[in-house]
Protein backbone atom coordinates (compact mmCIF):
# COMPACT_ATOMS: atom_id res chain seq x y z
CA UNK A 1 0.00 0.00 0.00
CA UNK A 2 2.80 2.35 0.83
CA UNK A 3 3.82 2.17 -2.83
CA UNK A 4 0.93 4.45 -3.74
CA UNK A 5 2.55 7.81 -4.34
CA UNK A 6 1.01 10.88 -2.67
CA UNK A 7 0.06 12.18 -6.12
CA UNK A 8 -2.17 9.15 -6.77
CA UNK A 9 -4.55 9.93 -3.91
CA UNK A 10 -7.70 11.87 -4.89
CA UNK A 11 -7.59 15.57 -4.08
CA UNK A 12 -10.21 18.16 -3.28
CA UNK A 13 -10.11 21.65 -4.71
CA UNK A 14 -11.15 25.01 -3.34
CA UNK A 15 -12.03 27.43 -6.10
CA UNK A 16 -12.12 31.17 -5.58
CA UNK A 17 -15.82 31.26 -4.75
CA UNK A 18 -15.42 28.62 -2.05
CA UNK A 19 -12.38 30.46 -0.68
CA UNK A 20 -14.47 33.62 -0.32
CA UNK A 21 -17.24 31.57 1.32
CA UNK A 22 -14.71 30.38 3.91
CA UNK A 23 -13.64 33.96 4.65
CA UNK A 24 -17.27 35.07 4.89
CA UNK A 25 -18.01 32.26 7.34
CA UNK A 26 -15.18 33.14 9.71
CA UNK A 27 -14.88 36.93 9.51
CA UNK A 28 -17.48 38.96 11.37
CA UNK A 29 -18.46 42.23 9.74
CA UNK A 30 -18.12 41.08 6.13
CA UNK A 31 -20.96 40.20 3.81
CA UNK A 32 -20.94 37.88 0.79
CA UNK A 33 -23.35 37.96 -2.13
CA UNK A 34 -23.42 35.56 -5.07
CA UNK A 35 -25.03 35.69 -8.50
CA UNK A 36 -25.17 33.48 -11.54
CA UNK A 37 -24.23 35.56 -14.56
CA UNK A 38 -25.12 34.45 -18.08
CA UNK A 39 -21.68 35.16 -19.49
CA UNK A 40 -18.52 33.04 -19.85
CA UNK A 41 -16.03 33.07 -16.98
CA UNK A 42 -13.37 34.77 -19.12
CA UNK A 43 -15.67 37.71 -19.85
CA UNK A 44 -16.67 38.15 -16.22
CA UNK A 45 -13.12 37.93 -14.96
CA UNK A 46 -11.81 40.33 -17.58
CA UNK A 47 -14.33 42.87 -16.27
CA UNK A 48 -13.55 42.26 -12.57
CA UNK A 49 -9.77 42.32 -12.96
CA UNK A 50 -9.85 45.70 -14.72
CA UNK A 51 -10.17 47.42 -11.37
CA UNK A 52 -9.01 50.89 -12.47
CA UNK A 53 -11.76 51.12 -15.08
CA UNK A 54 -14.61 49.22 -13.52
CA UNK A 55 -14.59 49.60 -9.72
CA UNK A 56 -15.59 53.30 -9.92
CA UNK A 57 -18.39 52.31 -12.32
CA UNK A 58 -20.11 49.85 -9.98
CA UNK A 59 -19.07 51.04 -6.50
CA UNK A 60 -21.05 54.13 -5.59
CA UNK A 61 -18.49 55.18 -2.95
CA UNK A 62 -15.42 55.06 -5.19
CA UNK A 63 -14.42 57.98 -7.40
CA UNK A 64 -11.20 56.49 -8.81
CA UNK A 65 -8.75 53.61 -8.50
CA UNK A 66 -5.10 53.84 -9.49
CA UNK A 67 -2.61 50.97 -9.61
CA UNK A 68 0.64 52.25 -8.12
CA UNK A 69 2.71 49.05 -8.13
CA UNK A 70 2.53 45.67 -9.82
CA UNK A 71 4.63 42.66 -8.73
CA UNK A 72 3.39 39.41 -10.24
CA UNK A 73 -0.03 38.73 -8.78
CA UNK A 74 0.32 41.42 -6.12
CA UNK A 75 -0.72 45.01 -6.66
CA UNK A 76 -0.75 48.19 -4.65
CA UNK A 77 -3.64 50.48 -5.45
CA UNK A 78 -4.89 53.83 -4.22
CA UNK A 79 -8.63 54.32 -4.01
CA UNK A 80 -10.14 57.79 -3.83
CA UNK A 81 -13.61 57.81 -2.30
CA UNK A 82 -16.32 60.23 -3.43
CA UNK A 83 -16.30 61.92 -0.03
CA UNK A 84 -12.59 62.69 -0.48
CA UNK A 85 -10.90 60.00 1.59
CA UNK A 86 -7.90 58.25 0.01
CA UNK A 87 -7.45 54.57 0.94
CA UNK A 88 -4.54 52.40 -0.19
CA UNK A 89 -5.11 48.66 -0.66
CA UNK A 90 -2.84 45.65 -1.05
CA UNK A 91 -4.30 43.40 -3.72
CA UNK A 92 -3.76 39.71 -4.44
CA UNK A 93 -5.13 38.69 -7.79
CA UNK A 94 -5.18 35.42 -9.69
CA UNK A 95 -7.57 33.91 -12.19
CA UNK A 96 -10.94 33.67 -10.46
CA UNK A 97 -9.92 35.21 -7.14
CA UNK A 98 -9.04 38.67 -5.89
CA UNK A 99 -8.61 40.02 -2.37
CA UNK A 100 -8.07 43.69 -1.52
CA UNK A 101 -7.00 44.66 2.01
CA UNK A 102 -6.81 48.17 3.45
CA UNK A 103 -4.10 48.93 6.06
CA UNK A 104 -4.52 47.36 9.52
CA UNK A 105 -7.26 45.14 8.10
CA UNK A 106 -9.59 48.12 8.27
CA UNK A 107 -11.53 47.01 5.17
CA UNK A 108 -11.63 43.92 2.99
CA UNK A 109 -12.94 43.45 -0.54
CA UNK A 110 -13.07 40.05 -2.23
CA UNK A 111 -14.14 38.99 -5.72
CA UNK A 112 -14.31 35.47 -7.07
CA UNK A 113 -15.72 33.73 -10.10
CA UNK A 114 -15.99 30.14 -11.26
CA UNK A 115 -17.39 28.74 -14.49
CA UNK A 116 -20.71 26.93 -14.16
CA UNK A 117 -20.56 25.90 -17.81
CA UNK A 118 -19.26 27.39 -21.05
CA UNK A 119 -21.68 30.32 -20.94
CA UNK A 120 -22.49 30.84 -17.26
CA UNK A 121 -20.43 32.01 -14.31
CA UNK A 122 -20.95 32.05 -10.55
CA UNK A 123 -19.73 35.37 -9.21
CA UNK A 124 -19.19 36.11 -5.51
CA UNK A 125 -18.52 39.51 -3.95
CA UNK A 126 -17.42 40.12 -0.36
CA UNK A 127 -16.84 43.36 1.49
CA UNK A 128 -16.68 44.70 4.98
CA UNK A 129 -14.71 45.57 8.08
CA UNK A 130 -13.41 42.17 9.25
CA UNK A 131 -14.37 42.55 12.91
CA UNK A 132 -17.53 42.97 14.99
CA UNK A 133 -19.34 46.04 13.69
CA UNK A 134 -22.83 45.68 15.16
CA UNK A 135 -26.23 45.33 13.57
CA UNK A 136 -26.31 48.74 11.89
CA UNK A 137 -22.82 48.29 10.45
CA UNK A 138 -23.74 44.86 9.15
CA UNK A 139 -26.90 46.20 7.51
CA UNK A 140 -24.94 48.99 5.82
CA UNK A 141 -22.34 46.52 4.53
CA UNK A 142 -25.04 44.21 3.22
CA UNK A 143 -26.73 47.08 1.33
CA UNK A 144 -23.39 48.12 -0.14
CA UNK A 145 -22.45 44.62 -1.31
CA UNK A 146 -25.88 44.05 -2.84
CA UNK A 147 -25.59 47.36 -4.71
CA UNK A 148 -22.11 46.45 -5.95
CA UNK A 149 -23.05 43.03 -7.25
CA UNK A 150 -26.17 44.39 -8.93
CA UNK A 151 -24.03 47.09 -10.54
CA UNK A 152 -21.55 44.49 -11.78
CA UNK A 153 -24.32 42.33 -13.26
CA UNK A 154 -25.95 45.35 -14.91
CA UNK A 155 -22.72 46.67 -16.44
CA UNK A 156 -21.76 43.25 -17.71
CA UNK A 157 -25.19 42.85 -19.31
CA UNK A 158 -24.89 46.26 -20.97
CA UNK A 159 -21.42 45.74 -22.45
CA UNK B 1 -5.95 34.28 6.75
CA UNK B 2 -5.92 33.86 2.98
CA UNK B 3 -2.23 32.93 3.19
CA UNK B 4 -3.02 30.27 5.80
CA UNK B 5 -5.74 28.83 3.54
CA UNK B 6 -3.22 28.68 0.71
CA UNK B 7 -0.63 26.97 2.91
CA UNK B 8 -3.02 24.38 4.37
CA UNK B 9 -4.99 23.60 1.23
CA UNK B 10 -2.52 21.31 -0.63
CA UNK B 11 -2.32 19.05 2.40
CA UNK B 12 -5.98 19.21 3.40
CA UNK B 13 -7.01 18.56 -0.18
CA UNK B 14 -5.52 15.03 -0.17
CA UNK B 15 -7.09 14.07 3.14
CA UNK B 16 -10.51 15.44 2.22
CA UNK B 17 -10.39 14.26 -1.39
CA UNK B 18 -9.41 10.72 -0.42
CA UNK B 19 -12.00 10.31 2.32
CA UNK B 20 -14.95 12.34 1.02
CA UNK B 21 -14.23 11.69 -2.69
CA UNK B 22 -16.96 13.50 -4.71
CA UNK B 23 -17.76 15.63 -1.67
CA UNK B 24 -14.11 16.42 -1.07
CA UNK B 25 -14.53 20.09 -2.00
CA UNK B 26 -17.30 20.47 0.58
CA UNK B 27 -15.19 18.68 3.20
CA UNK B 28 -12.17 20.90 2.50
CA UNK B 29 -14.30 24.02 2.76
CA UNK B 30 -15.87 22.93 6.05
CA UNK B 31 -12.48 21.88 7.42
CA UNK B 32 -11.06 25.33 6.75
CA UNK B 33 -14.04 27.03 8.37
CA UNK B 34 -13.64 24.94 11.55
CA UNK B 35 -9.85 25.45 11.59
CA UNK B 36 -10.00 29.21 11.10
CA UNK B 37 -12.84 29.70 13.59
CA UNK B 38 -11.04 27.74 16.29
CA UNK B 39 -7.44 28.76 15.59
CA UNK B 40 -7.32 31.16 18.59
CA UNK B 41 -8.05 28.19 20.87
CA UNK B 42 -4.97 26.29 19.70
CA UNK B 43 -2.55 26.61 22.61
CA UNK B 44 0.46 24.92 21.06
CA UNK B 45 1.27 26.12 17.52
CA UNK B 46 3.56 23.11 17.03
CA UNK B 47 0.47 20.92 17.27
CA UNK B 48 -1.15 22.68 14.30
CA UNK B 49 -0.62 19.85 11.84
CA UNK B 50 -2.06 17.14 14.09
CA UNK B 51 -4.97 19.39 15.03
CA UNK B 52 -5.80 20.25 11.41
CA UNK B 53 -5.47 16.59 10.42
CA UNK B 54 -7.97 15.58 13.06
CA UNK B 55 -10.47 18.21 11.90
CA UNK B 56 -9.99 17.31 8.23
CA UNK B 57 -10.62 13.61 8.89
CA UNK B 58 -13.65 14.29 11.07
CA UNK B 59 -15.22 16.74 8.62
CA UNK B 60 -14.51 14.44 5.66
CA UNK B 61 -16.19 11.46 7.30
CA UNK B 62 -19.10 13.66 8.38
CA UNK B 63 -19.58 15.17 4.91
CA UNK B 64 -19.16 11.80 3.17
CA UNK B 65 -21.70 10.07 5.37
CA UNK B 66 -24.26 12.89 5.43
CA UNK B 67 -27.58 11.51 4.24
CA UNK B 68 -26.16 8.17 3.26
CA UNK B 69 -26.46 4.68 4.63
CA UNK B 70 -23.00 3.73 5.73
CA UNK B 71 -22.01 0.09 5.81
CA UNK B 72 -20.09 -0.46 9.00
CA UNK B 73 -19.32 -4.17 8.95
CA UNK B 74 -15.70 -5.16 8.94
CA UNK B 75 -14.38 -8.24 7.24
CA UNK B 76 -12.63 -10.74 9.44
CA UNK B 77 -8.99 -10.23 9.96
CA UNK B 78 -6.42 -12.49 8.36
CA UNK B 79 -2.87 -12.64 7.18
CA UNK B 80 -2.30 -11.27 3.70
CA UNK B 81 0.93 -11.07 1.75
CA UNK B 82 2.49 -7.62 1.88
CA UNK B 83 2.11 -6.55 -1.74
CA UNK B 84 3.28 -3.36 -3.31
CA UNK B 85 0.69 -1.57 -5.34
CA UNK B 86 1.48 1.13 -7.82
CA UNK B 87 -0.24 4.09 -9.34
CA UNK B 88 -1.72 2.03 -12.17
CA UNK B 89 -4.51 1.22 -9.82
CA UNK B 90 -7.38 3.61 -9.96
CA UNK B 91 -7.08 4.70 -6.36
CA UNK B 92 -10.20 6.83 -6.47
CA UNK B 93 -12.40 4.05 -7.79
CA UNK B 94 -11.11 1.56 -5.25
CA UNK B 95 -11.59 3.99 -2.39
CA UNK B 96 -15.14 4.54 -3.65
CA UNK B 97 -15.92 0.90 -2.85
CA UNK B 98 -15.10 1.44 0.81
CA UNK B 99 -17.12 3.19 3.55
CA UNK B 100 -15.78 6.65 4.53
CA UNK B 101 -14.52 5.43 7.93
CA UNK B 102 -12.42 2.79 6.22
CA UNK B 103 -11.09 5.36 3.80
CA UNK B 104 -10.12 7.47 6.81
CA UNK B 105 -8.08 4.57 8.18
CA UNK B 106 -6.31 4.19 4.85
CA UNK B 107 -5.52 7.87 4.59
CA UNK B 108 -4.13 8.05 8.10
CA UNK B 109 -2.11 4.86 7.84
CA UNK B 110 -0.74 5.14 4.32
CA UNK B 111 -0.93 8.79 3.30
CA UNK B 112 -0.26 10.40 6.68
CA UNK B 113 1.93 7.50 7.81
CA UNK B 114 0.45 7.23 11.31
CA UNK B 115 0.77 4.09 13.40
CA UNK B 116 -2.22 1.88 14.22
CA UNK B 117 -2.26 3.33 17.71
CA UNK B 118 -2.14 6.94 16.50
CA UNK B 119 -4.85 6.23 13.94
CA UNK B 120 -7.05 4.58 16.55
CA UNK B 121 -6.62 7.49 18.93
CA UNK B 122 -7.45 10.07 16.27
CA UNK B 123 -10.56 8.18 15.16
CA UNK B 124 -11.63 7.29 18.68
CA UNK B 125 -11.71 3.54 18.01
CA UNK B 126 -9.80 0.50 19.24
CA UNK B 127 -6.50 -0.41 17.53
CA UNK B 128 -8.11 -3.71 16.55
CA UNK B 129 -10.76 -1.84 14.59
CA UNK B 130 -8.07 0.09 12.74
CA UNK B 131 -6.34 -3.18 11.94
CA UNK B 132 -9.48 -4.81 10.55
CA UNK B 133 -10.47 -1.75 8.53
CA UNK B 134 -6.98 -1.48 7.09
CA UNK B 135 -7.14 -5.16 6.26
CA UNK B 136 -10.40 -4.76 4.40
CA UNK B 137 -9.11 -1.74 2.50
CA UNK B 138 -5.94 -3.54 1.58
CA UNK B 139 -7.98 -6.49 0.39
CA UNK B 140 -10.04 -4.22 -1.86
CA UNK B 141 -6.89 -2.80 -3.42
CA UNK B 142 -5.44 -6.25 -3.94
CA UNK B 143 -8.60 -7.49 -5.62
CA UNK B 144 -8.39 -4.63 -8.03
CA UNK B 145 -4.69 -5.19 -8.57
CA UNK B 146 -5.27 -8.81 -9.56
CA UNK B 147 -7.76 -7.91 -12.34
Amino acid sequence: MSAISPEAWPTATLDGVRRLQVLAAVLPGVHLEQREIDLPFERVWEFISDIERNVPRFDRDVASVRVTRREGNRLRIVTRLRRGLVVPFRVEIESGFMLMQAPARSYLVGSAASALDAGRTRYAHLEGVPRQVGRIGNARTTRHVVADIEGIARLLAEE
Amino acid sequence: MNALIRDLMPWISRICGSIALDRGDDAAQETLIVVLRNLPTLREPVALRAWVRQIAVRESVRVATRGRDVPVSDVSEGELPDVDLDDRIDVRETLGGLPPRHRAVLVLRYLEDLSEEQTAELLGVEPGTVKSRAHRAKHAFEERWRR
